[in-house]
C-alpha cells in the first residue's frame, strides 16, 4: 500500500488553471523538496495534499484512503505566518493550540511547549504576544507549533522565508534532526534552490502554471548534513548545477 | 327678539369695522381636538376672531403640558389647558396669566371624569386602591390630584398608590388588559368603558369633591396680556359668543361637535358633556391651589386674583 | 502652555469654561429664566438629590432595566450574529427578517410593545432589547465573516471541528468587532430605557425627567438630564476599562501598526 500518492492531480480557479495532471508518490519517512517558479502553484499542491483544498480532478491518497479534508496525521505550515499565528495569544499559548483537546493532561502540554518554544530559539518569549515580534521570531513560532502538534507528515510552504540567515541555517538543522528523531515524512516547499538541496533526499520541479512535475532530482548526499561542509562537496555542487538549469526559465 | 338680533347685528358690525381699522393681532394658539374646544373651531369657521381683529393661527395640537413649555419659549400665546397647569407654573416662576375658563365639571350627578375600574378586580372603594396602579392622562395634574383627593375622602393614603401616565384613548385598553387597576378617565371614554359590560366607576372624582370645578381654560403668557389688553378680551369675547351660540342651539352643537371632533354620533349621544363657560370661579380656583398644596404639587398657595385677568 | 492642551485636563477645563459661562448667561437674564436655571440651581437640586440618597432611587430601576435588555441583546444578538456570519443558509434565511425590523424607530414600536406586554418592566426591557439587538447582531455577523480564512484553515489543519474552531478562533477573532457592536449597543440602551420610562413608568431616571417637568420643576429637570450625561459617561468608562482588558492584544497590536 503507497503512503502518499496523487494520481494525476489537477486544479482550477475559475477559468484559470494552476495544476494539471499532477502524479507523484511519496514514501514514508521521506524528505521531499518542491521548488519551481513564483506563482506556479506550489502552495496548492502542499494544500491540496494536506486535505484543505480539494483537487478539481485526479485523486491524493494516504494510506489507502482518499484525503477529503484535514488529518490528523498531517499538519500544514502557513507562508503568510503572521496571518497565521493567533494574535490574541500568546507564544505559548499559540505553540499549546494543536496540544488542546487530545488528551494531554495540562503539565504534559506545558512541557511540550517550553520544549519546542526553546528549539527554536524563543526561549525566554513564551508570554509574548505576535505582535511583540519580529517577522523571524513570528516564523519560528508558527513552526514551533506546527511541531508540537507531533503528526507524521510535515507540510512546510515557505517555513523560513522571513528569518536571518544564520537562524534560517539552525532551523534547517532543527527540522532535519527532528524529521530523523521521529521519523517524519516532510514536504517543504522553497523558492531557495540550496535550501531544498541541503534538506532533502529528494527534489521536485514544477513547471510553469500549469504546472505539471517537470523533473524529480534525488539528492543522495549523506546525512547527518553539515552546513558547511555539506555544501562543498562535488556532489553538492553538481544537483546545484542541474537543478538551477532546471529551475530557470529554458 | 328680531329687535335683540339686529341689535347685535349693529354692534357686531360696528366692532368688526373698529377692528379692522387696525392691523389684526396675532394669536398663536393650541389645539386639542376634544368636545370642550369645540367653540373655538366654530369661531375659527365663522371668522369671529378676525372680526375683533384677532388673527388667530392654531401652531400646535399638543395639551397644555406641553404647550405651556411652548409658551414659555416664546412660541405660542394663548393655549387651551387644565387650568391646574396655569395655576401650577406661575407657582414655579412661570410669567402666566389666567385668561378665560372654557369648560366645568358637573355640579350634581354624572360627569366626564370617573375613575373607572375592572367589575372582577374586588375593588369597591378608592381606599382599595392601595397598592394598585392607577392611569392618569399626565402626572401631577389636575385628574391625578383630585383622584388622590377621592383615596383620601374614602380613608386611604395616596402614597401607597403607584400612578402611570397613559394617553386617555389607551386606558380602557390598559383596564381590560390588567396593565392598570384604575383608570381616571374623561369622555368619550368613561361611557366607552363603562359601556364594556366590565367596568365600574368608583366616583366622579370633580363632581364628587369640588362640584362645577373650573377644570380647563385659556392661559396666556403674562407678557403678551400685558403689551395686548384689548386683543385677551376680544379673545375672551368671540368665546363666550361661540359658547352662547352652541349652549342655546342643542342641534348645532352636535353639528359642530360631529365635524370638529372625530366622536361619532351615538356615542356622542351616549357622553356627558361639560358645562362650557368662559367665567372663571376665583373661590373654585382657590380652592384648587389648596389641593395642590396638600397634594404637594406646588410649594405654597397664593391669591388666584392676582393671575386671573379681570 | 502647549503641553497643557495634550493633556487630557484641557478637555476638563472647557467643560469648566461652559459651566462659567453657563452661569453668567443666566444670571444676566438675558434668557427667560424660568427655561433656563443657572447653572448653581441646577446643582443645588443635583446634590439635594444626592445628598438625600434619592439617587440611588432613581438609578438603580433604570440600571437594572438598562442590564437586563442590553445583556438579553448582547446574548442573542451575538448568538444569531455567529450563525449567519457562519452558514450562509441562516444568513439568507435571516437577513431579509432583520433588515426589515432594523429599521423602525424605536419609538414606532413601543405603542406594539405596550399592548403585548403592557406597560410594566417587560414592555421597558423588550423594547431596550428589541433596539440593542441590532447594532449587536450587525458587527457580530461582519466580524465573523471577516475572519481570516488563513486562520479559520489555521484551526482546520490543527484538527479542530467546527465546535472548537467556534470557540478557539472564531469568536476570539470577531471579538474586536463584537465589541464594537456592543458599545454602540450600549449607548442606544441608555436612550430606550429613558424613552421607554417616559412613556409608562413609576419610577427610574426617565420617570424623574418626565415628572419634573410635569410639576414644572425646572431646575430637577436639568438636574436629571445631567445625571443622564454623567451615567452614560460612566457606563463608557466602564466599558472601555472592560474592553482595554479583554482586547489588549487588539489594542496594543493596532497602536503599534499606527506608530
Amino acid at each position: 500500500m503507497s503512503f502518499l500518492s496523487l494520481q494525476g492531480v489537477s486544479r482550477t480557479f475559475g477559468s484559470f488553471t494552476a495544476l494539471e495532471g499532477l502524479s507523484l508518490e511519496v514514501e514514508r519517512g521521506e524528505f521531499l523538496a518542491i521548488v519551481g517558479p513564483s506563482g506556479c502553484g506550489k502552495s496548492t499542491l502542499l494544500q491540496i495534499i494536506g486535505g484543505l483544498l480539494a483537487p478539481s480532478g485526479g485523486s491524493v491518497r494516504f494510506g489507502g484512503a482518499a484525503v477529503s479534508g484535514p488529518r490528523r496525521e498531517m499538519i500544514y505550515v502557513f507562508q503568510q505566518y503572521n496571518r497565521s499565528l493567533f494574535p490574541w495569544r500568546t507564544v505559548r499559548r499559540n505553540v499549546a493550540f494543536g496540544l488542546e483537546d487530545t488528551g494531554l493532561d495540562r503539565v504534559e502540554i506545558e512541557r511540550k511547549c517550553a520544549e519546542y518554544i526553546e528549539l527554536v530559539g524563543l526561549k525566554g518569549f513564551a508570554e509574548h504576544y505576535p505582535h511583540q515580534l519580529s517577522g523571524g521570531m513570528q516564523q519560528r513560532v508558527a513552526v514551533a507549533r506546527a511541531l508540537a502538534f507531533g503528526a507524521d507528515v510535515v507540510l512546510m510552504d515557505e517555513p523560513f522565508g522571513s528569518v536571518d540567515a544564520q537562524t534560517r541555517a539552525d532551523l534547517q538543522d532543527l527540522v532535519l534532526r527532528l524529521w530523523r528523531e521521529y521519523r517524519l515524512t516532510v514536504l517543504f516547499v522553497t523558492h531557495d534552490i540550496d535550501e531544498a538541496i541541503y534538506v532533502s533526499q529528494k527534489v521536485l520541479v514544477l513547471s510553469r502554471a500549469p504546472a505539471r512535475v517537470r523533473a524529480v532530482l534525488a539528492t543522495d548526499l549523506p546525512y547527518p548534513r553539515h552546513q558547511v561542509k555539506t555544501k562543498e562537496t562535488p556532489a553538492y555542487l553538481a544537483h546545484r548545477r542541474d537543478l538551477y538549469s532546471m529551475v530557470m526559465p529554458a | 327678539m328680531v329687535l335683540k338680533r339686529i341689535a347685535m347685528l349693529v354692534l357686531a358690525l360696528a366692532a368688526s369695522l373698529a377692528a379692522q381699522a387696525q392691523p389684526l393681532v396675532k394669536v398663536r394658539i393650541n389645539k386639542i381636538p376634544i368636545a370642550p374646544y369645540v367653540p373655538v373651531d366654530v369661531a375659527l369657521s365663522r371668522g369671529w376672531f378676525k372680526e375683533e381683529g384677532l388673527d388667530v393661527s392654531i401652531e400646535t395640537v399638543a395639551a397644555g403640558a406641553v404647550s405651556i413649555q411652548a409658551m414659555a419659549g416664546g412660541k405660542l400665546d394663548v393655549i387651551y389647558t387644565s387650568l391646574d397647569i396655569g395655576l401650577r407654573a406661575y407657582s414655579r416662576g412661570f410669567d402666566v396669566v389666567i385668561l378665560s375658563n372654557q369648560n366645568n365639571a358637573q355640579a350634581q350627578g354624572k360627569d366626564a371624569a370617573g375613575l373607572l375600574v375592572r367589575k372582577e378586580s374586588g375593588i369597591k372603594t378608592p381606599k382599595d386602591l392601595e397598592g394598585k396602579r392607577v392611569a392618569v392622562n399626565n402626572l401631577q395634574n389636575v385628574n391625578w390630584a383630585y383622584t388622590r383627593e377621592a383615596i383620601l375622602k374614602a380613608g386611604g393614603d395616596p402614597a401607597k398608590v403607584q400612578f402611570l401616565e397613559v394617553n386617555f384613548p389607551q386606558m380602557v385598553d390598559a383596564l381590560l388588559g390588567g396593565h392598570a387597576d384604575a383608570a381616571a378617565t374623561t369622555e368619550p371614554f368613561t361611557t366607552i368603558g363603562l359601556g364594556t359590560g366590565k367596568i365600574d366607576n368608583l366616583s366622579y372624582i370633580f363632581t364628587e369633591s369640588q362640584p362645577g370645578l373650573n377644570i380647563a381654560g385659556w392661559v396666556a403668557s403674562a407678557k403678551w396680556a400685558k403689551e395686548n389688553p384689548k386683543a385677551a378680551l376680544a379673545f375672551r369675547r368671540v368665546l363666550q359668543r361661540a359658547m352662547d351660540l352652541l349652549e342655546s342651539n342643542p342641534e348645532e352643537k352636535t353639528k359642530a361637535i360631529l365635524q370638529f371632533t372625530p366622536l361619532k354620533p351615538d356615542l356622542l349621544q351616549r357622553i356627558t358633556l361639560d358645562k362650557w363657560t368662559t367665567k372663571l370661579d376665583p373661590a373654585d380656583l382657590q380652592k384648587q391651589l389648596e389641593v395642590y398644596k396638600r397634594q404637594g404639587m406646588i410649594d405654597k398657595t397664593y391669591d388666584v386674583k392676582t393671575i386671573i385677568v379681570p | 502652555m502647549s503641553g497643557f492642551f495634550a493633556s487630557k485636563w484641557s478637555g476638563f477645563a472647557l467643560i469648566a469654561l461652559l459651566l462659567a459661562g453657563w452661569e453668567l448667561l443666566a444670571r444676566s437674564g438675558v434668557v427667560a429664566t424660568v427655561a433656563f436655571p443657572s447653572f448653581t440651581r441646577v446643582f443645588d437640586a443635583f446634590w439635594t438629590l444626592v445628598s438625600t440618597g434619592q439617587m440611588t432611587g432613581l438609578l438603580l430601576p433604570s440600571l437594572a432595566r438598562l442590564f437586563a435588555g442590553y445583556l438579553i441583546a448582547v446574548a442573542l444578538g451575538v448568538a444569531l450574529g455567529v450563525l449567519m456570519g457562519y452558514f450562509r443558509q441562516a444568513y439568507v434565511l435571516f437577513e431579509p427578517l432583520t433588515e426589515l425590523l432594523r429599521p423602525i424607530p424605536s419609538p414606532a414600536y413601543v405603542p406594539i410593545a405596550i399592548l403585548f406586554l403592557g406597560l410594566g418592566n417587560e414592555m421597558k426591557i423588550f423594547t431596550i432589547a428589541f433596539s440593542c439587538f441590532f447594532p449587536v447582531l450587525l458587527n457580530t455577523y461582519s466580524g465573523v465573516r471577516a475572519v481570516d480564512v488563513i486562520q479559520i484553515n489555521t484551526a482546520r489543519t490543527f484538527g479542530k471541528g467546527a465546535g472548537a474552531t467556534l470557540r478557539k478562533v472564531i469568536l476570539p477573532a470577531a471579538l474586536p468587532q463584537i465589541f464594537t457592536g456592543m458599545r454602540i449597543a450600549l449607548a442606544i440602551a441608555l436612550i430606550m430605557v429613558v424613552i421607554s420610562e417616559m412613556v409608562a413608568s413609576v419610577d427610574g431616571i426617565g420617570y424623574f425627567i418626565l415628572n419634573a417637568q410635569r410639576s414644572f420643576r425646572v431646575p430637577d429637570m436639568y438636574a436629571g438630564v445631567i445625571t443622564l450625561g454623567l451615567l452614560g459617561y460612566a457606563l463608557n468608562a466602564l466599558f472601555v476599562w472592560l474592553e482595554r482588558h479583554v482586547l489588549r492584544w487588539h489594542i496594543d497590536a493596532n497602536r503599534r501598526e499606527v506608530a
